[in-house]
């Protein structure tokens, strides 16, 4: 009888499809099933933690330059260096992330920073140098997350204009530990349908989840960390 | 191109006030105006206060449709019809007649008749999809005679691309209401408002009905947020559009720097541009000129719906999506603003005096 491998738990799966993505799927593999002779291979079970941490990135990262104006506030060398801080969870079935300028949606409120598109494909969208003005005011849970994350928020409400200033490295690191970070989430949960274009929750289910990776491994991470 | 060969003609126009300043806008661009019915005398300003200045009801040029189509080679019509080409863009022949039509039903189906070509000025707005005809008829005359610029941009994000506006010190309310019904219809949600001649804001019934029906606020849910010299609007950029000769052509000057950017288009009648204000709020002060060939008879509404037009023209509209989009899950991560509430910001002395 023929043991898949597909019912691994992920965190096991994912290292060991990092290490070697073209092993095959069960102890016996394809041979088997051509009445062959079983491949002589042991059952691979949770791997090293030598082994999780030389896991490769096998993610392609690619940047288009930002607009004149616009500024990508992390660029491809820091979204290498971030991912090699993460768990190969979060990384595994990931194809693409793409520094790209801005998003195609028209006629959408507010500023949009990224977008995952399944099935493994991030982009993450050119930003306008700050100061940001925005045509309308920030939601305060908003404004809260982006003071914690160092911005300057000055909201006026009469005027119903918002006013954001970033330091460079508070941006880069708000796009990294919060942007980057739910769209794994986003990526993390849809990556339980494999290659199907389907949902696999509701938009405010997979929002949900997203967030909570965001804040989970976000919050894990070391201020010194990226 | 002789300007002089080309007429303006307003087909069953019912307001007296709106022929007027149809008049004016024909002078604004040297060209010939007439209409093809007889516009009521009743209610012409003129006729009632005696200004001898201003227009009598029964000295306006008439024309019939016939001398129309025999004496013009291209007769344009100007109206939302079925298959009518985009105005911007259009190059018009040296000799032609441009056919505006009644304020409510648009043009009659004899002017249709008489007519070789038919354009429309590009509407942003699902609310409001028209212009005042005076306005309307400066916007085209403009793009016909005056300004040679491409097509309306197609981009894929135009809201971002869309600078905020301030109506500043307008000294008519009908005009004003018709400044901010072109803004409303051009696809701006918001508009700024310096009301320091009190024309819009805490004024008496009658003149505060008056300019809402001018601007359509039954169907006009635009936002007008009033504000004075003394209030900081924090914004890189700001640009005053002018008709006086300071600053480049309207039409070269980048107008599509979204949030960034404030407009500042002031009533030149009686109030000067306050620089210092401006300077004082904005990072940086430019100027731009509206180019119009003849002297005419100040109307805000005529310049502010020209400069919100090359506004519109360079902030573009979406481009079309083709073809069935593929249903892939897609997540979008945004910063969400509150959304505005249509209507006008009052204060509260405002709100207890009425």
């Amino acid at each position: 009888m023929a043991r898949s491998l597909h019912t691994d738990p992920r965190a096991i799966r994912a290292v060991r499809r990092l290490l070697d993505p073209r092993a095959p799927r069960s102890d016996t593999g394809w041979r088997s099933k051509l009445g062959g002779e079983a491949l002589d291979r042991s059952r691979p079970g949770l791997p090293s933690l030598k082994a999780r941490s030389t896991v490769p990135l096998r993610v392609r990262v690619t940047e288009a330059p930002a607009r004149p104006g616009w500024l990508h506030a992390a660029n491809r060398r820091d979204v290498l260096r971030f991912l090699r801080l993460l768990d190969p969870d979060l990384l595994y079935g990931l194809r693409k992330i793409a520094l790209v300028q801005g998003p195609a949606e028209a006629d959408r409120a507010g500023m949009i920073f990224a977008r995952f598109a399944s099935t493994g494909r991030i982009e993450l969208f050119e930003q306008p140098m700050p100061p940001w003005f925005l045509r309308g005011c920030l939601a305060p849970a908003e404004a809260r997350r982006l003071v914690d994350a160092g911005a300057s928020v000055r909201v006026d409400d009469a005027l119903g204009t918002t006013r954001i200033d970033w330091p460079p490295a508070a941006l880069r690191k708000f796009l990294l530990r919060y942007v980057l970070l739910h769209e794994l989430g986003h990526h993390r949960l849809q990556h339980e349908k494999g290659k199907r274009p389907a949902r696999i929750a509701r938009t405010r289910d997979h929002e949900a989840y997203a967030a909570r990776i965001a804040f989970r491994h976000g919050a894990a991470r070391r201020p010194d960390s990226d | 191109m002789n300007r002089l060969s080309a007429i303006l003609i307003g087909d069953s126009i019912e307001n007296p006030d709106n022929a007027r300043v149809m008049l004016a806008a024909a002078r604004m661009f040297g060209v010939d105006c007439a209409f093809a019915n007889a516009v009521p005398a009743t209610g012409l300003s003129s006729d009632t206060t005696g200004d001898p200045d201003r227009l009598r009801s029964d000295s306006l040029p008439l024309i019939t449709l016939d001398a129309v189509a025999t004496g013009y080679g291209q007769v344009i019509a100007c109206d939302n019809l079925p298959g009518a080409g985009e105005l911007c863009g259009f190059r018009a022949e040296a000799r032609f007649a441009l056919l505006v039509g009644n304020e409510r039903r648009g043009l009659t189906h004899s002017s249709r008749r008489i007519a070789t070509v038919a354009v429309q000025i590009p509407m942003q707005s699902r609310r409001i999809n028209c212009l005042n005809v005076a306005a309307a008829s400066a916007v085209a005359l403009n793009y016909l005679t005056q300004m040679r610029v491409g097509p309306m941009a197609r981009v894929a994000d135009p809201a971002s691309r869309r600078p905020e506006v301030l109506l500043a010190g307008a000294t008519d309310h009908i005009e004003m209401g018709s400044a901010i019904r072109s803004a409303a219809a051009f696809g701006w949600s918001r508009l700024l408002i310096d009301d320091r001649h009190r024309v819009w804001f805490g004024v008496d019934r009658i003149v505060r009905s008056e300019g809402r029906a001018a601007a359509r606020r039954a169907r006009n849910d635009i936002r007008l947020i009033p504000i004075t010299k003394q209030e900081i609007i924090e914004v890189p950029e700001v640009l005053v559009v002018t008709t006086g000769a300071a600053g480049p052509p309207l039409h070269r000057v980048d107008l599509a720097r979204g949030a960034r950017q404030l407009i500042v288009i002031p009533d030149e009648n009686t109030s000067h541009v306050d620089s210092v204000a401006f300077e004082r709020n904005g990072r940086r002060l430019r100027a731009a000129r509206l180019d119009l060939p003849q002297p005419f008879p100040y109307h805000y509404r005529l310049i502010a719906s020209i400069v919100l037009a090359e506004i519109a023209r360079q902030v573009g509209t979406r481009v079309p999506r083709e073809g069935r989009r593929r249903e892939r899950p897609e997540y979008l991560l945004q910063l969400p603003l509150a959304l505005e509430a249509a209507g006008e910001s009052v204060s509260l002395d405002d709100l207890g005096a009425y």
